[in-house]
Formats: structure tokens, sequence, C-alpha cells
């Protein structure tokens, strides 16, 4: 500046020209000073914005985004404690290309050495294909994995597959069912939760439990082989919340190996099984004609001569040939004694009450495989009569036992589930029968294990109590007196019950253990008692002694007996029966 | 003066970047780490994943009462070897002075003894 000015002082006389250039020089000078000094305030400014006044930039704590999450595919099924019953595991599957393989035969060789199941000569015509792609081995173990890794063969691959594996067998076959290779649940759990196992989530919690099932399942299966059965089916049901602890069908199968099931195994005999029940039965017709006032404990009934209807003829397989009471009908199971309950009862309430018992409209159980039960329609007299005693009415397993556990629980109809309730849930249930109906009922299912057909049931300290049964199955020319079905429903500790248990096995062999006998009390009655004595410490249930004070109050009943020479005023039913 | 002050900055530009870079670098290893460590988690969890499918598969009833019968022998509990505390009957309480006045150095003990002999 000093030098512009003073080349303006020594050079006053420049010309007019000159003095204007400078001038605008100086004007650009400025204006350029200026832009550039608000271009650095402003910079400035906003540097002192962000770094003082609202430092917004980088956040103290760095967050990640990319969870890892491994992902599972199709969700796990655990049981009530949280054991693993079916889970998706990614599998490597083996293929080659055969283009690419320098000595098949070398190959071959090595590929049969550690693989099992695959023979060097198979592996040699697959390798020798003209073909670019050929599979060797699905779901390879990560040991064969590596196996056929260290091998280092060129020209073979893995393929990442899911695999569905059912760790404990063939142990709930019936319960889980299976899922076909693509990840489709096909039948059981598998399939009513097809929605929610894809979608991958949290596992799906069952209400078995797998030490009972277990313990279930090997004692029917010893029975089975025992009585040379077809087949069998048993249940623990919790008496109050219906939800099934056990559930075991046999023959059975193992899902692990979804192609090689036989249809027999596959037959989910627990629900979708229907079967004429015999005298199980019985709970029900005797619980309904106490219930509705039809019959009392001390009402007693001639079952002294058989009913012939139409071309039946109704006799007692444990006849005793003179007048009944109820206790004693029930114990010694008199069909002729029970028919004339059912009959007091009448057609129109024993409908009813069978319908409200849930057992003629198919269980809402959580699975595909449910039966529907099968009736007589039109329903008359003399199928009144046959139901009373458990034929006429096929009914499923479940259905059996959740109808036991509303007369045992003190009258409330739980529904039977395959799902553990959340803690606090609201357990649902409908009244069906009044609650001294279900004491009366406790009573004389006790008395059926200590005096009757069921001592075989008695499971010493844990009060079992129940009701024995013996049907013949239905032929091509009606009923075929060889071919049984032998059940046991019934429930422990019977003085307030906490289990409903209920064994049926299909078309057993008297054996020399048994005498011959095929009948409920010889075949299903001793696959309970070993059933609760193994199960019942696992379930918390602690033994008493059989004289304790505390269940003899509940279930103190003398079994009164009917005094031959007693009039009774049943008459009119009695000539009911008298064709 | 002025050179100095343009060497300070120079320095301090140098310093800078220097820094910047060593910044972004390390940056850069952490974000391979952690890479290499959730692949590692999601690699560890499906191992965990097969080792639950092999837990329950070797704890099943079926497998464990074959082991307990080649190995241990144990039978279900039965009703008998089941009991409560309040079915345990109280000590007479003269047992107890007797065996202070025996053994005034293990009372405990002695105790102990004369109850399980009896």
């Amino acid at each position: 500046m000093s030098i512009l000015f003073g080349t303006r002082h020594t050079r006053t006389n420049i010309d007019g020209i000159a003095k204007q250039a400078l001038e605008t020089g100086r004007t650009r000078i400025l204006v350029a000073g200026a832009l550039f000094s608000l271009a650095f305030l402003a910079i400035g400014l906003r540097l002192a914005d962000v770094t003082i006044v609202k430092p917004t930039g980088e956040p103290r704590l760095a967050t990640n985004k990319r969870t890892p999450a491994f992902a599972a595919g199709r969700a796990d099924i655990v049981d009530r404690n949280g054991v693993l019953l079916a889970t998706s595991l990614n599998t490597a599957s083996l293929y080659a290309n055969p283009r690419q393989i320098l000595d098949a035969r070398e190959a071959a060789d090595k590929l049969a050495r550690v693989l099992p199941g695959i023979t060097a000569g198979e592996a040699m015509s697959k390798l020798s294909s003209d073909r670019s792609f050929v599979w060797l081995k699905r779901h390879l173990t990560p040991r064969q994995q590596y196996a056929v890794n260290a091998l280092g063969i060129p020209g073979l691959y893995f393929q990442r597959e899911e695999r569905r594996v059912y760790p404990q067998g063939k142990l709930f076959a019936h319960v889980l069912g299976f899922a076909g290779t693509d990840g489709t649940g096909l039948t059981g759990i598998e399939k009513t939760f097809d929605d929610t196992l894809r979608s991958g989530a949290a596992p799906v919690r069952l209400s078995v439990d797998a030490r009972v099932q277990h313990i279930l399942h090997q004692e029917l299966q010893a029975a089975v082989t025992a009585f040379r059965a077809d087949g069998a089916a048993a249940m623990v049901m919790d008496a109050k919340s219906g939800e099934i602890i056990a559930l075991v069908s046999l023959p059975d199968f193992d899902p692990n190996l979804p192609n090689a099931i036989p249809q027999k195994a596959a037959f989910n005999r627990t629900t979708l099984g229907v079967y004429e029940m015999g005298s199980t039965f019985k709970i029900f017709t005797t619980a309904m004609a106490l219930d509705s006032g039809a019959s009392k404990m001390a009402s007693s009934y001639d079952a002294s001569k058989p009913i012939r209807i139409a071309r039946f003829v109704i006799t007692d397989y444990h006849g005793k040939n003179r007048w009944l009471t109820v206790p004693e009908i029930f114990i010694y199971s008199s069909n002729i004694g029970t028919v004339k309950m059912a009959l007091e009862v009448g057609t129109k309430r024993q409908q009813d009450y069978l319908r409200r018992l849930g057992l003629l409209a198919p269980a809402a159980i959580e699975l595909p495989e449910v039966g529907s039960p099968l009736m007589p329609s039109p329903w008359r007299e003399i199928n009144t009569m046959t139901i009373s005693f458990g034929h006429g009415v096929a009914v499923t397993p479940v259905q059996l036992a959740q109808a036991t556990a509303a007369v045992v629980n003190g009258g409330i109809l739980p529904k039977a589930t395959l799902l553990k309730p959340a803690k606090d849930a609201a357990i649902p249930g409908t009244r069906v029968l009044k609650p001294q109906t279900s004491r009366d009922m406790r009573r004389l299912m006790r008395l059926v294990v200590t005096d009757g057909t069921g001592t075989k049931a008695e499971a010493k300290g844990y009060f079992v109590g129940g009701k024995t049964g013996t049907a013949e199955k239905i032929g091509a020319r009606g009923y075929r007196a060889k071919a049984l079905v032998s059940s046991f429903a019934g429930a422990f500790p019977i003085d307030d019950p906490r289990y409903v248990v209920l064994a049926i096995v299909d078309e057993p062999h008297g054996n020399k253990q048994s005498f011959g006998y095929a009948t409920g009390g010889w075949v299903a009655a001793p696959v309970i008692k070993r059933f609760v004595e193994r199960a019942a410490p696992l379930l918390g249930i602690a033994p008493r002694a059989s004289d304790s004070p505390e269940v003899a109050r509940i279930l103190d009943l003398k079994l009164p007996v009917a005094a031959k020479s007693k009039t009774k005023d049943r008459q009119g039913s009695d000539q009911n029966a008298s064709y | 003066m002025k050179g100095r002050a343009t060497l300070f900055c120079i320095c301090l530009a140098v310093a800078v970047g220097f820094g910047l870079f060593h910044v972004k670098y390390k940056v850069q290893a952490l974000e391979e780490e952690l890479a290499r460590l959730n692949g590692q988690i999601v690699h560890e969890q499906e191992q965990l994943h097969v080792l639950r499918a092999e837990w329950a598969y070797l704890n099943r009833p079926e497998r464990l009462e074959d082991l307990n019968g080649r190995f241990l022998g144990l039978a279900p509990v039965m009703p008998a070897q089941l009991g409560r505390l309040t079915d345990l009957p109280t000590r007479p309480v003269e047992e107890t002075e007797q065996g202070e006045n025996e053994e005034t150095t293990k009372p405990a003990i002695g105790a102990i003894k004369t109850g399980a002999a009896r």
C-alpha cells in the first residue's frame, strides 16, 4: 500500500485513464477481500457451531448394527422341561463334478473307505458318468465331511442343506410326526404348527415330558411283546389342565427315517384310532346315573338273569347272579346291572351326558390326526343298553382320557392339549358333573383297584383308581370273541387326582403269566401299576402309607352288598329288559 | 517469524495427516476384526446348535437306561425308599444329656454316633 500511495504522490500529474484503472483495481481487491472474509467468517462460525455450540458428530459409543444371528431355519420343538425333541441342523451334502475327477477308480475306492453306505462300485459308476453334477451322499456328519475333505480329491464339492433331526428317535414319533425333505411338516405337531416352526422364531414348547414318555413307552411295549398284541395306545394327562404328559401309540416309527415308515406304524392310535372301549365306558354310565339322580350309591339292581333283547343276550363276564348295589355293579363290571342303570337314565339323557363329556365330537387336540367318534343313528333303546357298557359308540383314547379327567377332577371337562400353557394362564374347562358325583366316582374307581377287576393296577402308596375294560372287536360277521381291546382308564392319586392314565392294548393274546386271560385287568392294569410306580416320583407325587388317615377320610367306602330278599322299586326297568 | 509459522503449519498438517491415516487404518483393522468375530460367533452358534442336538441324543432316556444297566445298576425309586422329614422321630432328651456327660470334648459326634447306632 505504501508503494501504491508513494507512486500516487510522485505522479500527481498522472493522466485520468491510469488513475481510473487504479481505482478499479482497488475496488476489486476490496470486494474480493470482503468476499473472502465473509466466506472465512461463515466457515469459522459453522466450525464454532458444530464443535462448541452443538457437537452432534460421532456418538461416544459405537453400536454394531450387524448383530450376527445364526439362521437356524425351522424352529426347535422342546418338551415341558426344555429337552430338545426336534431341531434343524445344517448338514453338508456331497456332490461331484465327474468331468473334473482325474482318477475315478481311485476316488471311488477312497470314498467307499470313509463313507458308510457307499460301495466302491456304486461310486465308480457315478463318478465315471459324463454328467457335470452327481449327488454322492446327502447329509454327511461333520466327521464324515472332515474325512472327505482330508482325502483331497479334486472335483468333489459340498452343498449346505438343512435337515430335520429328532434326537429322541422313536419316542415321540406320534406326537411330533415328521417333516419332509423340503422342510414342510407332514404329520403331527410338525404339521399343525408348520407356519410357526417355519418362521424360525422361539421353540415350540410341548406339554409332554420325555422321561415320563419313556417309561410309558417302555411299559406299554413290554405289554405288547408279552401278549403278542396287534398294537397299543397309552397316555398320561394332567387331570385338571388337560395337558398331555405322555402319549404313546404302538407300533411306532423313527421320524428320522420318514421314507421307511410302514402304514400300520404311521397310524396314531391315541388320537386317530376309534375303539369301542367296553367296560371302561361304565365310568360314564355310572357317573351319569349318579349325577342325574337316576341311581343312588345304595340303589341295587337284579343282575341274576341275563337280559335278552332282540337277538342279543346281555350277560355278565364276572357273573354274581344276584342283586347288586351300584358299587358292586361297578367293581364287578356287571353288564346287566349297568344296562339297568342306563335304562333309568334314559336315551335322551345318555346322549346329553356323553355329548357334554366330549365323547360324541372329535377331540380338539393340536394334531392333524384326529378321529371322529362313531355312534349309532338312530339311537334306539338297544343302543342305549349296549352303549352303557361300551359297545355301540367308538371313541378315540384321547376323548376317553379327557372324559375320565372330567369324572375324577371334580366334574370339569378339560381341553386336551399338547402345548404347555403359560404359567398363569386360565385353564379352560366346562363343568359337566356335580362335584359330589366326582367324589362318589373316585371312591368307586378306588374300589375297583382294591376289591374289583383292577387289582393288578395297584401301585402301593400311590392310590390308583380306575376301571378295566375288555371289548370284543367287530369283525366281518359281528363281534369276534377272540379279538379283544383290553383297557384300563384311571387316575392317581385318586383322593385328589393329579394325573389321568390310560392304557389300551389292541388284540392281546393271553399268555402263561396271565393264565390265558387277555382282559383289561390282566393286560392293561399291570401296565398302569408299573408305570405309576416308576413315574410317580418323577411327577412329584410322594407315596403315602396305605392306612393314611387323610386318604381314608376321602375314600372310605364300605362295599355295600345287596341283600337278596331286598324288595326293590325297580320293577319297571326289569320288565323293560326281560324280553 | 513468518518462516517459523509456515514450518509450524506444515508440521501440523503432516502430523494431522499422519494421525488421520493412522486412525483410518486402525478402524479398518477393527472392522475386519469385527467381521471375523461375527463370523466366528455365527460359526460357534451353529456348533452349539449341533452340540445341543448331540447332547439331547446322548441323553435319550433309552440310552441312559442302558448305560445305567451296564455301569451303575440303579433301580427305580420304590415308595419304601421315600420318607418325609416329619416322619423322623425326634431324639429323646435324656440321650443328649448322656452324650454330653460321657464325652465333653466331642459331644456332637458322640450324639450322632449313638443316634446312628439305634
